[in-house]
């Protein structure tokens, strides 16, 4: 069946992303590259897990839940990825240099 | 044993790679975001688990899950702006 084989193919592609994800947390060796690897994991690579496995619910109630959920994730990674990148960039940590900086910063 | 445990089984091991990051994190923005990894990973595996056993309270968890996660990380990072920890 086809549509079997397109469902193992998306869910094996995003076990790989969310899996590389996770090594990248540990490799990376700052906050902004660890936001890089994780805020395309949270979104790309549950869509990816989500929509195999609607291929191979059908249509069923547990579909639409799945559907909300694919709704809410492709919804609040970029928001969540922005809160915690500004949040980083604002503390009063090292901070990285930037030559343009829009949150009007002390020159 | 179908391919939904196989999936599960990896990303258990997700779950546990990136909670070194949670427990060992040099700044809180990084236990915050591996923190936030960690949800969304915990509710595609309460998704597989729920879809594979027909258990249909388990996606009732994962939906709550998902959202409680977002106004939680939210929130903290809020509060966080500004702040001086380490």
């Amino acid at each position: 069946m086809i549509i079997n084989l397109i469902s193992l193919i998306l869910m094996c592609l995003g076990t790989v992303i969310l899996f590389f994800a996770s090594i990248a947390m540990i490799r990376f060796e700052d906050t902004y590259m660890r936001l890089h690897a994780s805020s395309k994991a949270t979104s790309g690579g549950a869509l990816a897990i989500l929509l195999g496995l609607l291929m191979r619910t059908g249509f069923t109630e547990t579909s639409g839940k799945i559907i909300l959920v694919i709704f809410f994730s492709v919804l609040t990674a970029p928001i969540v990825g922005h809160a915690i990148g500004r949040a980083a960039f604002l503390s009063k940590g090292d901070k990285i240099k930037i030559d343009i900086e829009e949150y009007g910063g002390d020159k | 044993m179908s391919i939904l445990w196989v999936i599960s089984i990896i990303l258990i091991f997700a779950v546990l790679l990136s909670s070194y990051r949670v427990f060992m994190g040099p700044t809180i923005y990084d236990r915050l975001l591996a923190l936030n990894l960690v949800a969304v990973v915990v509710t595609i595996i309460f998704i597989l688990v729920s879809v594979d056993t027909g258990m249909g309270h388990y996606m009732d968890i994962a939906v709550s899950f998902i959202v409680l996660d977002f106004v939680g990380t939210i929130a903290f990072a809020n509060y966080l702006e500004g702040g001086d920890f380490e």
